[in-house]
Parts: structure tokens; sequence; C-alpha cells
């Protein structure tokens, strides 16, 4: 079959064979031509060396954010029965309905925008968080007032080679150049920590000088809202010119640093007042706490309830309770929601319930409409934020397993692809352990 | 438990049928890196490329109770993609930017580049294969994008184009050979390594794209216009 006919007709296949397509008697005949042909040899190669090219591509990647705001906006500028309407299935008796309604809709609403026209514009404005306050000292107002670049200027150079840098900043092309061995007044780093794939994809350094602690987290442009730990700290958040998206659409705008593609938001600790309190807190640790030791926790987490009442944690002891960490703007969050609710379905009852604690997430109305569209089924709270600081949350999501005292015997941070087992199993363990 | 450590397919459709928030997000997340790089990939413009996403998915959501399950949500998603890009090229949006252009105005390259990723030989030959691939016409691009870039099987790929599977193999062939010549003649250097195609019946048909080709076969195609 060799020769130009019989190349010919083998081409395809070869391409066929390249791409694992091919089986049994042909791809053993392909094998045959080729082992008596150089030029199908080459062509294959040839072919090999061209999907390489095209699979090596480097591409950019896309800025899911900014895609899901136009999408999201997009949706929601649409009229809520447009929705209805497209669920529709062709044929489906509800059309006739529907357009019926429609017409009817639009008849009223002209009749009922001409009553009002005149009257001031309802709907929701944009949630501006409360103006942050420094009150740390000059050299975060400082950092704060200036540019991005004129206070990255700021920084020294990084005097180490980068592979001594934990692999996790190696990893995080975003971060590394923003790593610094040491800042001005003295600080050196001492601690690095990368809490991935929790909401805000933070990197936490810690830096330490005589003066005091200064921790430094930067956020992935994509989740550029980061608060602060620390009961101490909590005065100081500072955040960047982000502008990220409520679950609604709904612009945020904060106020903190910005660098291209990376927010920054300091906890400093840079009064000398101040400092020494964080040192007391902090004690001689010097590094992160190492949690998920049970232990007792400060205090009771308290909030509202979706029916305006309050609620108190402690009305939970005696089952265990698997505190979920949420914001409404959060998206891992928000994608572990199916989740949570087979964990309440399938383990809820008299030992185990799940809370979705919602904080930094609007007034009560928002966050009742957010479980409402997310379909949460187990009971939501609008929670009390300091609650947060109190329980050293970094980031969301991030889940609490208390037993059945409201002590912590687990927690589990940030978008987990194994949480429902993970929670599952220990949720079975605790519930077998004698009480 | 395993697998259902995430709802499924299934869930996720008829969450978004429901206009559930989470579902729409996680049929977002599921599927927009993947459409995104075959966009981005055949227009060189990250920007027009996230605009197509953008309204592949707006089209997705609104013609969910469209999807009959007979094929998987991926490649019925990355169907509506190439009708967008489609539509996009008959507006004429895909050529009114030189890739260069492109480049230059893209920030993440930049970026890229610092972080030690996008060194320049790799912003070469991302352009040179961007620049060949918009000279093959839609068909045949989609075909080795999807083959070779996004790793579809044949059988995905013909659910993808609604052709038979059959006709996957040839097309494919056809379109690496248009494709091989065309980045000859843009890399003449690297022609030395390419082997000397003695397949010559694969120059049947010009590469070349005419801005002033019929509307049909530009309606078909990419043009880069080269100013």
């Amino acid at each position: 079959m060799n020769g130009a006919n019989g190349c010919d007709q083998t081409r395809e296949r070869i391409g066929a064979l390249v791409d694992g397509e091919l089986a049994g008697r042909e791809r053993l005949a392909v094998e045959q031509h080729m082992d008596g042909c150089a030029a199908c040899r080459r062509h294959r190669d040839a072919l090999i060396e061209l999907k390489a090219r095209i699979a090596g591509m480097e591409l950019a990647e896309p800025r899911a954010l900014r895609i899901w705001q136009g999408i999201d906006e997009e949706l929601r500028a649409r009229p809520p029965w447009t929705r209805w309407v497209a669920g529709l299935r062709a044929g489906d008796l509800r059309a006739v309905a529907a357009l019926l309604l429609v017409a009817a809709g639009l008849a009223l609403g002209y009749g009922y925008a001409a009553l009002r026209r005149g009257a001031p514009e309802s709907g929701i404005e944009p949630r501006q968080p409360p103006p942050i306050a420094l009150t740390v000292g000059d050299y975060v107002d400082q950092a704060t007032a200036g540019t991005p670049e004129a206070f990255w200027a700021r920084y020294t150079a990084i005097d180490a080679p980068p592979d001594a840098l934990p692999d996790v900043l190696t990893d995080s092309l975003e971060f590394r150049p923003r790593v610094r061995r040491s800042l001005p007044g003295g600080y050196e780093l001492r601690a690095v920590k990368l809490l991935k794939d929790a909401c805000c994809y933070t990197i936490q350094l810690r830096y330490e000088s005589e003066r005091g602690v200064l921790d430094v987290f930067q956020c992935h442009d994509d989740h550029p809202v980061t608060y602060g730990r620390a009961r101490a700290q909590r005065r100081v958040h500072a955040g960047l010119q982000y502008t990220s998206l409520d679950w609604d659409g709904t612009p945020l705008q904060g106020r903190a640093f910005s660098t291209d593609g990376v927010s920054v938001v300091l906890v400093g600790a840079l009064e000398p007042g101040l400092a020494d309190q964080i040192l007391e807190d902090l004690g001689q640790e010097g590094v992160l706490p190492a949690a998920f030791e049970a232990r007792p926790l400060p205090g009771d987490y308290t909030g509202t309830k979706l029916d305006g009442t309050p609620f108190a944690g402690s009305e939970l002891h005696g089952k265990l309770v698997l505190l979920d960490f949420w914001a409404v703007w959060c998206a891992p969050c928000i994608a572990a929601v199916p989740e949570l609710n087979r964990l309440q379905r399938e383990l809820g009852g008299e030992d185990f319930e799940v809370v979705g604690f919602a904080v930094h997430s609007g007034d009560l109305d928002r966050v009742a409409a957010a479980a409402r569209e997310l379909e949460m089924q187990y009971r939501v709270v609008a929670g009390d934020e300091d609650v947060v600081y109190d329980y050293d949350v970094l980031g969301y999501p991030t889940y609490l397993l208390l037993d059945r005292q409201g002590r912590l015997v687990r927690k589990y941070v940030g978008a987990l692809p194994d949480l429902e087992q993970r929670v599952a199993a220990d949720v079975r363990a605790l519930t077998a352990a004698p009480r | 438990m395993k697998d259902r450590s995430e709802p499924s397919e299934a869930e996720v459709v008829a969450g978004c049928e429901r206009g559930a928030g989470w579902a729409r997000r996680a049929l977002f997340e599921r599927h927009h890196r993947a459409i995104f790089r075959f966009l981005v990939a055949r227009c060189g413009n990250p920007d027009l490329a996230e605009d197509l996403v953008q309204e592949t998915f707006i089209a997705a959501y609104g013609s969910i109770s469209s999807f009959r399950g007979d094929a998987r949500v991926e490649t019925w998603m990355m169907r509506i993609a190439l009708n967008c890009l489609y539509a996009a090229g008959r507006r004429g949006e895909l050529g009114r930017r030189k890739l260069a252009e492109v480049e230059a105005g893209d920030p993440r390259a930049e970026w890229l580049h610092r972080a030690g990723r996008g060194a320049a030989s790799g912003h070469a030959e991302r352009d040179l294969l961007q620049r060949a691939l918009a000279r093959l016409d839609q068909e045949d691009a989609a075909v080795i994008l999807l083959h070779d870039l996004q790793g579809y099987r044949y059988r995905e790929i013909a659910e993808t184009l609604d052709v038979a599977v059959g006709t996957v193999g040839s097309r494919l062939s056809r379109a690496r050979g248009r494709l091989r010549r065309i980045l000859e003649d843009l890399d003449p250097e690297r022609q030395e390594t390419m082997p000397a195609d003695h397949l010559t019946s694969e120059s049947e048909e010009g590469t070349e794209i005419e801005p002033g080709a019929t509307a049909s076969r530009v309606s078909q195609r990419i043009v880069w216009s080269e100013r």
C-alpha cells in the first residue's frame, strides 16, 4: 500500500492514530504502512509536534469576576418575568398564561408608573461599607494616602533568592513579586501563610520588629475583600481601591491599596501603644496560631434570625453545630450551599444542625433574600460581626464544627472539595462518641 | 458520598432552569475557563473573548430549558460559544484589531512576563499560532482547537459541531494540513524542521482570506485586518 496513493489513503488515519481514535486492524494497518514509509512517519511526527504546539499555547487567563459581573448585571437588568418565560418549554400551556400575564402586567405597570410619576426612585442603593478609620500611625496613613507604586517603592527588594520562599508563594505567581523580606522601620518577614481557595485567596505575611507586628494580607484581584484578624487589630482594616461584586450585582466600594492585580490589606501595629497591646495579645507565639484544637470559644455567637428576632448560639447547645461563616458576595461560600443542604438533610436533627452565619453582608433583608434565592435549606442568621474577630475567622468560607457545649472541635477553612465528606465523617465520629 | 461532593450536572441544569443563583454560578465556574481559552485562542483578543464568554452564558441561561440532556452540558455550551463567535465574525468585531495591538493593550501580557511565565519566546509562539489559526476558516480552526487545545474526543467534537463522527477525522486532517502550510508561510525558519509534505493534494484550496471575499465566506471566517 506504500507509494503516493497509499499515503493519500493513510493520511487521515495517521491523524486518527495520533489522536488515539484508531483501534484494531485499522490501527495495525496504519502502523504497518508507516513502518515502510519514511514520509508518513515524518508526517506523523509533524502532526504530533503541531498538536503539542497547540496544546501548549500560552493563553491569557479569564478575569472571572469581571465576566461574572457582566453576566449578572445583564441578567438583573432584565425584568423578572423574562426568566420565568425563558424557562417555559415549547408547547407549554403556561406560555399562553404568561403572555396574558405579561400583557396585564404591562398595562398595570404603566398605570402604576403614571400614578407614581414624580415620586423618588426606589430600589436598592449600592452598599457602601462604613468608612474605615485608620488610627495606627503615620506609616500606614502615608501608605494609604500614596499611590500603590509609591507604596511599594518604599519597600526594599527581595534580598533572598526566590526559591528560598515557601513553595506556596512560588506557586502563586501573582504574589511573588510582592513579597519583601524586610520593610522600612526594621520589620522583618517572620511567617507566611497561604489561605488557598478561601474566598479571599489570601496570603498573610507577618512582619515583626521591636516596635511590633505588622500583618500584610494580599488578595487575588478576583476576591479583593479581606478582613483583618486579632482583636486588637480590628480597627485597622485598610483595603484597596477595589470594586467587587455583591451577590445581587451591587458593586461594593471600599478603601484599600491596589496594585495591579493584587489587593493588599494592612493590619498594622505601628503605633507604640497598639503594638504593645498586640504583642500582649499574641503572647510569645509570634507566628500564626495553630487552631483546630478542641477549645472553648470566647463568648457566644449571636445574631439576628431572618424573622428579626435575636439569635444566640447557646440555643443550640445539646447538638453539634456546623457554623458556616459566609457572605452574600462570596462565590466559594455560595458554591458550597448544595453540600450544606445535603449535610442538613442527611445528618440534621436532634444531634446536628447547619447554621449559615452571614457576615459582612448588609442588612437583614439582603441576607434573607440571598438565603431564599440560594435555596439554603438550613438555619440562616445575620451574624454579629464581632464574632468574626473573636473567633479568629480570616477568610470566607470558614466552617467551625462545635460540640454540644458550643466548643470548637474542628475548623475547615476555604472552599474544600471534600467538605461534605469531612464534615460528615467528623459528625458521625462525634455522634458515635459517648456523651 | 464521594461522588456527591458537588451538585451533579443535572442538578445544576435544573437549578438554572429555576433561576437559582448557586446553579448559575456553578455552571459558570465549571465552564467559563474552557470556553474562554477556546475563544481567546481563536480570536486572539482577551477582552473580546471575555465579552463572548459573557454572551455565551447569558444565552445559555436563557435557553437552558432547551437542553435535553442528550449531549453533555460542556459541548452544548461550546456550541453556544461557537454561535456567539460566528455572530461576532458577522458583526465584523473579530478583524478590527491586529494581534500586536491586542498584545500591547493587554495588561496581563506584562503581568505574565513579570511573573516569569510569559517569556518572549512564548509570546512569539502564541502570536504565530494565533495568526495562523486566524487564517483558517471557522470550522477548520474550531475542529483543531476543540481537539488539540480542549482535548475533546471525536465524538464530542461531532456533538459540538453537529456533524457525523466520521466527518471529524477527515476535517481535522484537512485542517491540520492547512494549518501546517500556513505556519510554514509565516515562519519560514521553522520550515526546515517540518517534513517536506508529500501529500500535495492538501494544497487544493488557498488559505488566504481576503477582506473582499464573498459575504457567505466571510460569515464563516475570521479575517485579520493586516493594516
